[in-house]
């Protein structure tokens, strides 16, 4: 072993809230060694592979990094979500390379230790480590030394350090996600059943709520927003398991804040499609768009402290407090008549009632009807989707993945329609709005405004034209097979009462 | 990915010196880069202190489902990778000729390296075989090392007729000067002489010194031990040159 130096440090390591760098395999860690300047690593977990760049601070988004390959692999995978600080370190840390008879590097060896920088966790004692990065081909080697430094007792190795230091914090790697994953048992009461995922919509719902508030990427409040459309879509589609008059107060309030924060999510998503939509233009003309983009990002400040508010309010605290309530209590008085059937049953005639109705408006859907159609046919799959996936545990994992994958192919030719109707809507408003200011607006703007509403028409009119192709994909013998053994039981459902 | 193969019809040039210490320079400059060395020999290995020894042979790598990235061997300098020399390299020849696409298989073997690495080195062996015709087709240049005598000039001339194959027209060739005395007389006349007539030439040359030699003893690149030594400069003044004319894209560099 010879040493290659080693001494103070401060490591924070970084993740989306999502963990989309742990979901990749790699971990991500500012170094800050006391007298030499900071860099960022992005490492491969279990190899010894990393990207390394001298960074003065890390940006909150990977977009803003200097170019290189670090940016690239961070932009892959971490998309538009915000890097934010998971857990800061500090210690020191000495490198040794493990050499063979030939003098040939076979792996690395560190020595460290670390405690938690913050001053919350000052009394915990620190971690001391001994880990071993194997170099590549010779993970032979490396194992032979682990071996040595096991009968050394020294057990410490083989250590992902991203893990200690979650460790250290009490913290749980992968402890947020916004898909569902709630497991029922068939036979349980559907009242019961129900509770539980709605329960586990709030936890998204207040999970996402410092994120809104400190603005800190826009997929806070798009999975907040998802939990209240999926709340929203239990209680219109569910029915029958809560009596109905307890549930009134519910509706208009989760309708409230599903309207409260729409245009905050329209605006944050016509920005984030803006550099798209830039070069749907001429290069030229890329930059008249310009003052176009200062209009939204005003509005989408105005609209996020709108937000922000609404989730301040007593309004919305008092909401998700009886929420929590109502779904908490275990009693029988605000049961409805389907409450006690087996959770598996109201399923199967909810998910099959839903799907019926699919097949009926995508068939009626001809080459001439209205957008209006498209739309309402866009929120009934909506509808059963959210259905699938609430009750995805009860039924067998590779037919459900199948049935929804078909559905999602009809939902993505629907949700781009209607994404570009928004687009063109909005940039008719936007190009009004700035109009209606006056001569401060250059004409270059408002040809380019025209321009690229008349790239994304074009668009539009193909995204139109490929639903029949979408939908006949989705209305096929097999796939209709494939619903209904699923979910078409025999016989009659008490369940199936509206 | 740019694959650079250094290669010479002659042997004894300074090729794989070349290769060694262009390779680092390059992974020195932040780009993930692999040496692959071609060479049954298996100096460049031996640099870099790897084992010249390749799981399966050259016959397990030119099989079917041969692959390179499971023989792949990190050195011990950051972002720098070697496939390594085997002695069964020496049948590589016969092995290529029954393969099916005899002078595609290099190119193949390379493909799924492509979102790795950003360069990848080969060190070929010295002579015109089919191993060098795969190099050729793999490659999207071509350096060659040129001692300053008749001789090598000679072979250089060779290797630009053999370039004029249709299918070879998009490599591009350049070429330098290795151990380079510039006390004699004939070097000094060859290395003017020639640079005025071709365009390929590089400017940069390495000239003949003792540092290069003690690579062998310190088992490590040139600029690892002896960065600011007359061979490691030039080194690095030739790994610029490369790299500038790389990223210009440029024309008519055919030596």
């Amino acid at each position: 072993m010879v040493s290659e130096g080693g001494g103070a440090l401060r490591l924070t390591f970084y993740d989306s809230f999502d963990w989309r760098l742990h979901r990749a395999g790699l971990s991500l860690r500012l170094e800050q060694p006391s007298r030499r300047p900071a860099k960022l690593c992005c490492a491969r977990q279990g190899t010894g592979e990393e990207d390394c760049q001298d960074v003065a601070a890390v940006p909150r988004f990977a977009d803003d990094l200097p170019a290189g390959r670090l940016r690239t692999r961070l932009q892959q995978v971490g998309g538009i979500r915000a890097l934010l600080p998971l857990v800061t370190l500090r210690g020191w840390r000495y490198r040794y390379a493990v050499r063979n008879e030939d003098g040939k590097m076979v792996a690395r060896c560190y020595l460290e230790q670390w405690r938690p920088a913050s001053r919350r966790y000052a009394g915990s004692a620190p971690v001391g480590l001994v880990r071993l990065e194997p170099l590549r081909g010779y993970e032979v080697d490396t194992a032979a030394v682990a071996e040595l430094l096991r009968g050394e007792e020294l057990e410490r190795t083989g250590i992902d350090l991203l893990q200690t230091a979650l460790e250290l914090v009490g913290r749980v790697a992968d402890d947020y996600s916004s898909k569902l994953d709630v497991k029922l048992q068939p036979e349980e009461d559907a009242v019961v059943a129900v509770r539980r995922l709605l329960r586990s919509q709030v936890d998204v719902m207040r999970a996402n709520e410092a994120g809104i508030r400190h603005d800190l990427d826009s997929e806070f409040l798009h999975d907040f927003r998802v939990a209240v459309r999926r709340t929203r879509s239990a209680l219109s589609q569910i029915k029958g398991i809560f009596a109905e008059p307890a549930l009134a107060p519910f509706r208009d309030g989760f309708a409230w804040l599903g309207a409260v924060t729409g245009p905050k999510r329209d605006l944050d998503v016509h920005l984030l499609q803006f550099p798209e939509q830039q070069r749907l233009l001429a290069p030229g003309q890329s930059a008249d768009l310009l003052p176009l983009r200062l209009l939204l990002e005003q509005q989408q400040a105005a609209a996020g402290a709108e937000v922000v508010a609404a989730l301040k309010s007593a309004r919305y605290r008092r909401l998700m407090r009886y929420w929590q309530t109502f779904l908490d209590q275990g009693g029988t008085e605000f049961d409805g008549a389907n409450a006690r059937q087996p959770a598996a049953g109201v399923a199967n005639s909810r998910i099959w009632r839903v799907y019926r109705r699919v097949r009926r408006e995508g068939r009626a859907i001809s080459a001439d009807s209205p957008p209006a159609d498209l739309h309402e046919l866009r929120k009934s799959c909506k509808k059963l989707r959210y259905l699938m996936e609430f009750f995805q545990s009860l039924y067998p994992r590779n037919k459900m993945r199948r049935a929804i994958s078909h559905l999602k192919d009809l939902q993505e030719n629907l949700g781009q329609y209607q994404d570009q109707t928004v687009q063109l809507a909005n940039l008719r408003r936007h190009s009004e709005e700035l109009a209606a200011r006056g001569g401060e607006i250059p004409v270059p703007t408002l040809l380019a405004i025209g321009a690229l509403m008349d790239r994304i028409a074009g668009a539009h009119q193909q995204t139109r034209a490929g639903f029949a192709r979408r939908f006949a994909a989705f209305y096929t013998p097999a796939n209709h097979r494939l619903f209904r053994e699923l979910f078409h039981t025999r016989g009659p459902s008490m369940a199936d009462q509206p | 990915m740019k694959t650079i193969a250094i290669y010479s019809i002659k042997g004894g040039v300074g090729k794989t010196a070349a290769a060694v210490n262009l390779a680092y320079l390059c992974a020195q400059d932040g780009a993930r880069t692999l040496l692959w060395d071609l060479d049954p020999q298996g100096a460049a290995s031996f640099y870099y202190r790897v084992k010249a020894k390749v799981k399966g042979g050259a016959r397990g790598l030119l099989q079917r489902n041969g692959e390179l990235p499971g023989r792949i061997k990190a050195t011990d300098f950051p972002n720098l990778d070697l496939l390594p020399a085997d002695l069964s390299y020496r049948h590589m020849d016969l092995l290529l000729d029954e393969s099916k696409k005899r002078k595609r298989a290099f190119g193949r073997l390379l493909e799924p390296l492509t979102d790795d690495y950003d360069y990848i080195f080969m060190d070929c062996a010295p002579s015109v075989t089919l191993v060098s015709e795969n190099v050729f087709r793999a490659a999207d240049l071509i350096i060659s090392p040129v001692i300053p005598t008749t001789l090598s000039v000679r072979t250089l001339n060779q290797l630009s007729a053999f370039m004029e194959h249709p299918k070879l027209r998009d490599v591009r060739v350049m070429s330098f000067f290795s151990m380079v005395d510039g006390r004699r007389k004939l070097h000094r006349e060859i290395m003017e002489n020639l640079s005025q007539r071709r365009k390929g030439i590089l400017r940069s040359y390495i000239p003949y010194s003792s540092d290069v030699e003690r690579m062998g003893i310190r088992r490590a690149p040139l600029p690892e031990f002896a960065g600011r030594s007359a061979g490691g400069h030039a080194f690095r003044l030739l790994w610029r040159e490369i790299k500038a004319r790389i990223e210009d894209g440029g024309d008519g560099n055919r030596a």
